[in-house]
């Protein structure tokens, strides 16, 4: 699978409102980079989401856009379906633009799969770069506790049946090495490769990411050099690219079970979901996610660099 | 590059020839070994992480694993099937598409799914020939009552056939968020397909008439509280000649609740229980000689040849005695002394002679014996004569510098060595080292993982350091060993931890309490000897630090101790609780188990509660120490200063 062929491109905020869309539908939190660019793009309809697990609610937020509530639980795929069957798109001719920032991971990784069931031939996605993470190394996605580390329904796989020492599980290095740390105490029989982002979204983040990664490398059996994969971290496309030469360059010989875990940036995370959609769930790839109970609001300061990636459903396998 | 014996240290990373050439039996007297596979009686096997436990039952699965003959099955007397529940992947039986209830019943009917496929696949690992082809027979007719003769393609092996019907289930599950679970059909009954074709294999088989067939099931954790109570259903109502090992997670075990008609599974009735850990400690020289043969075979697989001499011998030296130690000399505990006697208004020509008096060159360890001694004295008689209390103190443990030394001074000596070596090393801003093998063993904690993983870190800072400890037998420096232990205890304390909210709270509650004990073992005139213990009634005490400290034991920070000194010196109502030995380092405490720190229901509170400030804790640790503290509110001012 060549991913070098989708689309995506970057410009500064001021340029966002030259691309018009009829949607543009966006996660809300305190984000600034989150904000900033729900008021400069440009389109016919805004609608902003706000996610339960953020705790917010409407009386919190002031919009000139539709709001609209999801609690996304352990129900993606329903939350999003509802969601947007309510919206009454013109699924064939829409122009749908969507912001995944300030999206909770789960539903990003989803998001694929949804659109394509809806009847989508073409999304475009955006993600904005922070300047920096609010707390450094020590930021933290995530709060109060892990509940555990399950399955997110409708991308299960299908388990193979057999004992588990030769299942592959990639995980997508974020900064909080706890996250990391659960997931691979919850698959510890795999072999255990981490996902890095090089170049990171700013230069020093890869160093900070690689100093969590040095909090967490006693979890990862693989231990040698093969343990760490890397692959910029603003490029979905070049992630899915990394995972699926990876994938197939180590199931050469051996049918196994394939876990993917992404706890990275955003832009990773859609990697994954990418990855996922177009070859992961015909090869009955699982993803895992520690969800937790619940999440921070505001990780990072300032505004970066705008990415779109444009989805495009064409070669996407059928659900 | 130094080879690291120590390197692997999970049974995960093993394959299975490693698994067996690795394995150490643990061995203790009148034991007949930790568990028996063919025993009819369900087992649990829990315990905290890295007790060897997978190690263990993998071990126990490996006859069927190498495809051995029927003699050799028939000669082990059970069939050992291992699987993790990691690989049930039992997180995807939820979500809004079904109701909890439906869950549980698709999760039990695949779960039995999954028993009948791995059972299957064993008959035909060890099965050949004639023999085979009667077993199959069986069990396709077995299915065929079962699931009924449509479920399943005529031209399938039994194996193929429940597959087939495993990967239904899969699919149905998989694509619920988006069309439900509708065309799925539940078609056994709970327990039906696995017990009816245990029974094939045995009724068929004459060799194996006998054979008990012994499911491992490892990583019990990983199933929710509801699974747990299906499986919980199939020990309660096993049928011979299936039964169960279990493995988890201590914490791991999260209900023996069933589903028949809600009766909970009780321990001596329906299945043993053994805490591997404390199968361990209820034999210390056993484990010792379980945890040196371990090492030691990890050496000699690298090649490396330690002319029989034991691999920690060979990187520490033999255990140290008290006069092979080296110890740093600083003289900080007279400059303490003079200032605590300045505090107590004692006039400057009493605390220079009383300074002088205590003053022993060259001797520093005897020097704070007998200011020991005399903090003791003083602090008990309040007698302002603070110079002869210094000298009866000094005559006091003359005899152990010259003189034959009475049993009283070599008991208090032998008591307060390790206090005293402590406060040395902190007063010289140098970690303690743990020494010795005996050190080392006791420091894991009867958890042989968390050896390797302290003798793993030394190898590796023993490498940055530029030694070779193997290469001419030289061992390994104390300086690689203090940085190696510390490492390793720091990450226990991570590693040991639940995850989140709930793993800080425990982190903030371990932290304090090592801060305590190692104040109270610096102090000038310790409560307790080799403190790493406390208890408490724990009457009154908050909801939220019980349950802190409940984590704590189930995570393995905290160690409960059930006998001991606790009954004597409290009563049954006090309840004791060592910290973990791994953790100790961090805090220059004892591994071992000796003295215990009583704390109020308030103190236990300021130290477990997350609510409490450090502020608030601070001052309990402030008020605590006060009676350890020179001059122990003495205040020559308000005495009678006659005597000067």
């Amino acid at each position: 699978m060549d991913y070098s062929l989708y689309q995506r491109d970057h410009f500064g905020i001021d340029s966002v409102a030259d691309v018009r869309f009829d949607v543009f539908l966006s996660c809300h939190n305190d984000s600034e980079r989150v904000h900033a660019l729900f008021g400069a793009v440009s389109a016919d309809r805004k609608i902003l989401v706000l996610q339960a697990e953020y705790g917010y609610n409407p009386d919190e937020v002031s919009t000139d856009g539709e709001i609209h509530s999801l609690a996304f639980g352990d129900n993606e795929f329903g939350q999003w379906l509802q969601l947007l069957d309510s919206l009454q798109l013109d699924v064939a001719n829409c122009r749908l633009a969507i912001d995944i920032t300030g999206m909770m991971r789960p539903a990003v990784l989803v998001l694929p799969l949804v659109l394509k069931h809806m009847g989508f031939m073409s999304v475009s996605i955006y993600y904005t770069e922070p300047s920096v993470y609010a707390k450094g190394t020590a930021t933290q996605f995530a709060k109060g506790n892990v509940r555990g580390v399950s399955t997110i329904p409708g991308t299960a796989g299908l388990p193979l049946g057999r004992e588990s020492e030769g299942d592959l599980l990639i995980v997508g290095a974020g900064y909080d090495q706890e996250l990391v740390s659960a997931v691979l105490e919850s698959r510890r029989a795999a072999l255990q490769l981490l996902l890095v982002g090089l170049p990171g979204l700013q230069p020093h983040m890869y160093q900070e990411s690689l100093y969590q990664l040095s909090l967490v490398r006693e979890e990862a059996r693989d231990g040698g050099k093969n343990a760490v994969l890397y692959a910029p971290a603003s490029d979905p496309f070049m992630t899915a690219q990394v995972i699926s030469d990876e994938v197939r360059r180590r199931g050469q010989h051996e049918k196994r079970d394939l876990y993917l875990s992404p706890l990275g940036a955003k832009s990773q995370v859609l990697g994954f979901a990418w990855f996922y959609a177009l070859e992961g769930r015909v090869r009955e790839a699982t993803i895992v996610f520690p969800y937790s109970d619940s999440y921070s609001r505001e990780t990072s300061l300032g505004v970066g660099r705008v990415n779109r990636f444009v989805l495009e459903f064409g070669r996407m396998p059928e659900l | 590059m130094n080879i690291n014996p120590f390197a692997v240290t999970k049974a995960v990373d093993f394959s299975d020839a490693e698994i067996e050439r690795t394995y150490i039996p643990f061995s203790s007297a009148g034991n007949p070994g930790i568990v028996d596979p063919q025993s009819p009686m369900p087992h649990f096997l829990v315990g905290a992480k890295g007790g060897g436990r997978t190690h263990l039952m993998r071990h126990l699965a490996t006859p069927i694993r190498r495809r051995p003959t029927l003699e050799e099955v028939r000669n082990a007397g059970y069939i050992g099937i291992y699987f993790r529940c990691s690989g049930l992947n039992g997180s995807r039986f939820r979500g809004a598409s079904a109701d909890d209830s439906a869950w549980a019943r698709i999760f039990a009917y695949y779960m039995d799914l999954w028993l009948a496929e791995q059972l299957v696949a064993s008959a035909r690992g060890i099965l050949k020939g004639n023999v085979l082809g009667a077993v199959e027979e069986g069990f396709r007719q077995t299915l065929t009552v079962i699931l009924g003769a449509d479920a399943w393609d005529a031209n399938y092996s039994s194996e193929e056939a429940l597959a087939a019907l495993r990967r239904e289930v899969d699919v149905a599950v998989n694509n619920a968020p988006l069309i439900g679970l509708r065309g799925l059909t539940i078609r056994s009954a709970p327990g039906a397909l696995v017990f009816s074709l245990a029974r094939i294999i045995v009724d068929r088989v004459h060799a194996l008439r006998s054979c008990r067939i012994t499911f491992l099931v490892d990583e019990y954790e990983n199933l929710s509280t509801a699974q747990q109570e299906y499986f919980n259903t199939l020990i309660r109502e096993k049928e011979p000649p299936v039964t169960f090992i279990v493995g988890g997670r201590q914490w791991g075990i999260r209900t023996h609740a069933t589903l028949s008609g809600g009766e909970e599974n009780k321990q001596g009735s329906e299945y043993e229980l053994t805490v591997l850990e404390d199968k361990y400690r209820g034999d210390e020289p056993a484990y010792s000689s379980f945890a040196k043969a371990m090492l030691d075979l990890r050496v000699r697989a690298t090649g490396i040849d330690t002319n029989d001499v034991g691999v920690l011998e060979v990187l520490y030296g033999p255990s140290p005695t008290a006069s092979d130690r080296r110890l740093p000399s600083t003289g900080k505990h007279l400059e303490r002394l003079r200032r605590a006697l300045e505090k107590a208004h004692v006039p400057a020509d009493a605390v220079a002679e009383t300074a002088m008096m205590l003053d022993l060159p060259q001797r520093e360890f005897i020097s704070r014996l007998s200011l020991l001694r005399f903090y003791l004295q003083w602090s008990e008689s309040k007698n302002v004569d603070v110079v002869s209390i210094a000298r009866a103190a000094r005559d006091w443990v003359a005899p152990l510098v010259a003189g034959k030394p009475s049993r009283e001074l070599l008991n208090f000596r032998s008591q307060r060595r390790l206090d005293i070596e402590a406060q040395m090393y902190a007063d010289a801003g140098k970690q303690l080292p743990y020494l010795g093998p005996d050190a080392l063993i006791q420091m894991s904690g009867f958890l042989p993982r968390n050896l390797l993983m302290t003798l793993k870190y030394v190898m590796q800072w023993a490498e940055f350091y530029g030694e070779r400890p193997f290469e001419d037998l030289a061992g390994v420096s104390e300086q690689a060993q203090a940085a190696g232990v510390l490492e390793a205890s720091r990450w226990f304390l991570q590693d040991a931890k639940p995850f989140g909210r709930d793993g800080a709270e425990c982190e903030q509650a371990i932290l304090r309490l090592g801060r305590l004990l190692r104040d109270v073992r610096l102090s000038d005139k310790p409560s307790e000897v080799s403190v790493s213990s406390f208890s408490s009634n724990l009457q009154g005490a908050p909801e939220a630090a019980i349950a802190v400290l409940d984590r704590c034991v189930s995570h393995g920070l905290l160690v409960r101790v059930t006998s001991g000194r606790t009954g004597r010196n409290h009563g049954t109502q006090h309840k004791k609780y060592q910290l973990h030995p791994m953790i100790a380092p961090m805090f220059g405490a004892s591994t071992g188990r000796r003295g215990d720190l009583t704390l109020t229901s308030d103190e236990f509170s300021r130290v477990f509660d997350p609510a409490v400030t450090e502020e608030v804790y601070s001052e309990m640790v402030r008020r605590r120490l006060r009676a350890m503290t020179a001059p122990f509110g003495i205040d020559f001012r308000s005495t009678d200063s006659a005597l000067f």
